[in-house]
């Protein structure tokens, strides 16, 4: 259809510079590029099937470099030089950021090529303008004038995005003094500037129309900043897609300007393309377009005050000698006032967003929080206030030094970050130091101090700390070390204190979470996991994968549900769980996966909070009120792996996380990567009934339930083999693995043995195909997959050693990396190092659970594991 | 408004409607990899670019289009490299051949 009607341009480009545009000239040019749109779109459609989407990609390159051919040929340019070192420079760097950008920075990866997108339809609209003479049509004009606006706001609005992404901004939303008038400004005047750009008279006035063109641009790039800048972390799906939209529109734009179909087309694809995932996005996220235009992005509402009333505070806490951290939960849960202040520790640690996660879980619970805040403390004068604001923390809650010091005494807790002098009560006493006399907060007074500081040195003054002295651990809890640690600490603490109010009091001996998940998931037939943004924070999916393939090793069902605005942008999760080799397949969206809740045993929610609240269904008024979500709450059991128990992004409270619900869901706190591998853990103890544990289990014996429950198996064999002529039993093991299934294969490292492909040969012999022999750069990335390393009688070329242990003959030489597999058994003559005679921790006996070590003959040890196999 | 404006015009509705049929077919699995398939295309305007700076007068005209040049060339090629390399990532359990996609 398409190419019929470009076909039927022969009357277009009358202004361009094509003086060798003879009218068949011409023809060809339209046939081709209608040709070539087609084929763009042919590519796209294929990506609505995964196997013809890399082909569907290459067939959208080939069209584009066609095209850019077919341009060159229809102007006569390919003599230009410029143009050749331009494309070549834009060449290097395109391909240099596509290779060197990870899977996790993809939202900024695709806002940035949205802003260069919109710069480039920018500059076009710009050279049109500065072509254009007095004769140029009015449709030129405005169009080149729209393609400023529409081009200028892309580049700056995405660079914006991308720097929240990137972190480089901070991500909350900053809404400027009359932020509606600004953007009222910006837009009408660009769209004045535009409109006067497109009046013939100003193509006479030169000067005149430089000065629009720089001011048009100006103001499109101003109102692009202060559109983007308000718009907050969750709601970077529908604008990474909106202004995907609009690269495509002002290069369609910049394609009306010059008269050129194959940019028109394109373009309006592209926006077509943006304009559908916004829809998507918004409709997922129960918001409106036109409401995040105008900036009503979803703030987060004050956490409702305190939801539990204190439950029985009998302190336990207090009867034996705590650990300092331990003793800071409990103080801090028994507290009811809290004043915090902050110094330059804090700022040197970049641990004010801590700081500020801290006071919003204090105030969770009703507590009181206060800052107490020194003029000097810091390194410029306000510094700590520009901190604490940049994190949110309301700066009602920041005193100053004269406003707070009387409510040391009525406080229960002062916890001191980072600050030395400035509350160093030397300064009341020690006549003669530098300090004497330095007004100082008080914190001393308060019931309990804690003090989070770097070490017990003086600060900057010189003058030692009293505070700092032992024998106070009543009063004062000293936590050393870099803020962010301690603090991370006194949280944990803190967290552990409220839950061992709430949830260990019911039974005697409860289970820990941790084994409590283990065992669901023991138990379990039909799983789903539900990622989130915290999965992708935490670059947890990794361990997601592991996960999934110890369950699925068990026969149990994996699924993966996701939520259409689940990240950052749209198909986020899905790409994140694509790199590390989940099949797409078990990725299900959630209209299809809704339903299979009910009939699932366990869900497993990492990092997904929103999407998952089920308060969208019930809490009127809130923002999530009426968005679709996933229905986590009907499986039989549900794991929480989030960060912490506050509302998601929404700010709307969840009540999955409510206490009392411990025998349907189970909650895991902290970072998602440490809370998967407490579940795997436990999930293994589960598994495992006590044999392993009690040490008397033979390594064979471990060794054989490994290779039963392996799909991959990777032996590497070496010289021990070859002395004890153990191919033809490696040969049978292979054999019987193969004929369960397993996929076996061999490493060989290029100096295995006594001479190049001594090992192929041996196994040649025994009749192993030579298609499963690997060589080591082959082979290496597939340890990481395998279940279990076979090692045969193989020392040097598997010694980890050569990573690390400088100074050694062996060290730099590569190695098989077969600690990487999940398993490994050794097989080696004795714990003797190997011909380089340097020792291999591999050996060593606690060096990992994962290691089986079975000494002896080669022969025999194969023998052993052979039997071993057979018989689990 | 003349004939080849309307054309123009035209073709651009008929690429938007078109485009939209067709993209509403991608499953949602695909979004990251089509967006970034997208930044591809939309560094088409270096079609615009290049006979623009061809033609350019001053050489300031020649410089911005150069950078023109530049930018929309990232785009396409940084925009199907990183696509590629994404979709490549993505595997069915079927495929179970080294996990190689075809």
């Amino acid at each position: 259809m398409i190419a019929t009607l470009l076909a039927r341009l022969p009357l277009i480009a009358a202004a361009m510079p094509a003086e060798a545009g003879s009218s068949t000239h011409m023809i060809i040019y339209y046939i081709a590029a209608g040709i070539l749109t087609v084929a763009v779109l042919a590519g796209i459609a294929m990506m609505s099937r995964v196997e013809r989407s890399v082909a569907g990609n290459a067939l959208g390159a080939v069209s584009m470099l066609l095209a850019i051919v077919l341009t060159l040929w229809y102007f006569d340019i390919f003599t230009f030089v410029e143009l050749w070192i331009a494309m070549l420079v834009g060449l290097l760097l395109g391909l240099f950021i596509a290779m060197k950008v990870k899977m996790i920075q993809m939202p900024q990866m695709v806002g940035l090529l949205n802003g260069l997108g919109g710069g480039a339809s920018m500059l076009a609209g710009i050279l049109t303008l500065i072509a254009a003479g007095p004769t140029e049509t009015i449709f030129s004009l405005v169009t080149a004038g729209l393609a400023i606006f529409v081009g200028s706001l892309t580049l700056t609005g995405s660079l914006v995005a991308a720097g929240k992404l990137q972190g480089v901004m901070p991500q909350r939303p900053i809404v400027l003094k009359g932020h509606p008038v600004w953007t009222a400004l910006t837009l009408i005047g660009s769209l004045i500037t535009v409109a006067l750009l497109a009046l013939p008279a100003t193509q006479e006035a030169l000067v005149f129309k430089a000065v629009l063109i720089v001011l048009s641009a100006l103001l499109s790039g101003a109102f692009g900043v202060i559109f983007a800048i308000r718009v907050g972390g969750a709601d970077m799906p529908i604008t990474i897609s909106l202004l995907n939209s609009l690269s495509g529109v002002a290069g369609s734009i910049a394609g009306m300007a010059i008269n050129d179909p194959l940019l028109v087309a394109i373009g309006g694809v592209v926006g077509a393309s943006g304009l559908l995932l916004t829809q998507i996005m918004c409709r997922a996220m129960n918001r409106k377009l036109f409401e995040i235009l105008l900036g009503k992005t979803s703030t987060p509402s004050k956490p409702a005050a305190s939801k539990k009333d204190a439950p029985a505070k009998e302190a336990e806490c207090a009867r034996e000698a705590l650990s300092a951290d331990e003793a800071c939960g409990c103080w801090l849960r028994d507290a009811e006032r809290v004043i915090i202040v902050p110094g330059y520790g804090m700022a040197i640690s970049q641990a004010q967003s801590l700081v500020k996660q801290l006071m919003t879980e204090l105030e969770a619970q009703g507590k009181e929080v206060k800052f107490a805040i020194h003029p000097v403390a810091g390194r410029m004068p306000g510094h700590m206030n520009v901190l604490l604001a940049e994190v949110d923390v309301p700066y009602d809650k920041l005193y100053e030094m004269q406003d707070i010091n009387d409510e040391f005494k009525d406080t229960d807790v002062a916890l001191v970050i980072g600050a030395n002098d400035v509350i160093n009560p030397a300064a009341n006493t020690a006549e003669g130091t530098p300090i004497y006399g330095m007004p100082i907060l008080d914190v001393e007074e308060a019931r309990k101090v804690i003090l989070c500081n770097f070490d017990r040195m003086p600060g900057y003054a010189g003058v030692d700390n009293p505070l700092y002295d032992a024998g106070r651990e009543d009063h004062i809890a000293l936590m050393l070390g870099d803020a962010k640690e301690t603090l991370n600490a006194i949280m944990k603490s803190y967290r552990a204190a409220e839950a061992g109010d709430g949830q260990a009091q019911p039974e005697g001996q409860a289970l820990s979470t941790e084994l409590q998940c283990g065992n669901w998931l023991r138990d379990a037939e039909r799983i789903i996991i539900v990622p989130g943004y915290g999965m992708a924070l935490s670059q947890a999916q990794a361990t997601v994968k592991h996960l999934t393939a110890e369950l699925e090793q068990e026969g149990k069902d994996v699924r993966f549900a996701i939520h259409p605005v689940a990240g950052r942008m749209p198909g986020h999760m899905n790409v994140l769980l694509a790199e590390v080799d989940i099949p797409y397949d078990k990725l299900c969206e959630m209209d299809a996966i809704n339903p299979a809740f009910k009939e699932t045993d366990v869900v497993i929610v990492i990092g997904a909070n929103d999407v998952v609240n089920p308060a969208a269904n019930t809490a009127q008024g809130t923002p999530i009120y009426g968005m679709p979500i996933l229905d986590v709450e009907e499986a039989r059991h549900v794991i929480m792996c989030n960060f912490d128990s506050l509302p998601g992004y929404a700010g709307v409270d969840n009540p999955l996380y409510e206490p009392g619900r411990q025998d349907h869901i189970a909650l895991m706190f902290g970072d998602a990567k440490d809370s998967l591998n407490a579940i795997m853990q436990a999930y293994r103890v589960c598994r495992v009934p006590a044999q392993t544990e009690d040490g008397k289990a033979l390594p064979e014996d471990a060794a054989g339930q490994w290779l039963r429950d392996s799909k991959r198996v990777i032996i590497v064999p070496g010289y021990g083999m070859a002395i004890s002529q153990a191919q033809s039993l490696v040969k049978q093991l292979m054999a019987e693995l193969e004929a369960e299934g397993k996929d076996v294969q061999f490493a060989i490292h290029p100096v295995a043995g006594r001479m190049p492909g001594h090992m192929n040969v041996l196994l040649a012999e025994v009749d192993v195909p030579y298609d499963k022999l690997h060589e080591m750069q082959d082979i290496n990335p597939a340890f990481k997959e395998a279940d279990v390393a076979l090692i045969i009688g193989a020392n040097d070329v598997v010694n980890p050693a050569a990573n690390t242990a400088e100074g050694t003959p062996i060290y730099g030489m590569p190695i098989l990396d077969v600690e990487e597999a999940r398993h490994v058994i050794i097989c080696n003559y004795d714990r003797q190092p190997g011909y380089a005679g340097v020792d291999n921790p591999l050996y060593e006996s606690d060096y990992r659970d994962q290691i089986a070590l079975l000494l002896g003959d080669a022969k025999e040890t194969l023998n052993a594991l052979i039997r071993a196999y057979r018989k689990c | 408004m003349t004939t080849t404006q309307g054309i123009l015009i035209a073709v651009f509705v008929v690429a938007t409607l078109v485009g939209y049929k067709i993209i509403n077919r991608v499953p949602s699995l695909l979004h990251t990899p089509l967006m970034s398939g997208m930044n591809a295309f939309s560094g088409v305007t270096v079609l615009g670019c290049l006979s623009a700076t061809a033609a350019a007068a001053h050489w300031g005209s020649k410089i911005m289009g150069f950078i023109a040049i530049v930018l929309a060339m990232i785009n396409v090629v940084g925009g199907f490299g990183v696509t590629d390399r994404m979709l490549r990532m993505f595997h069915s359990s079927k495929s179970k051949e080294g996990g190689k996609q075809s």
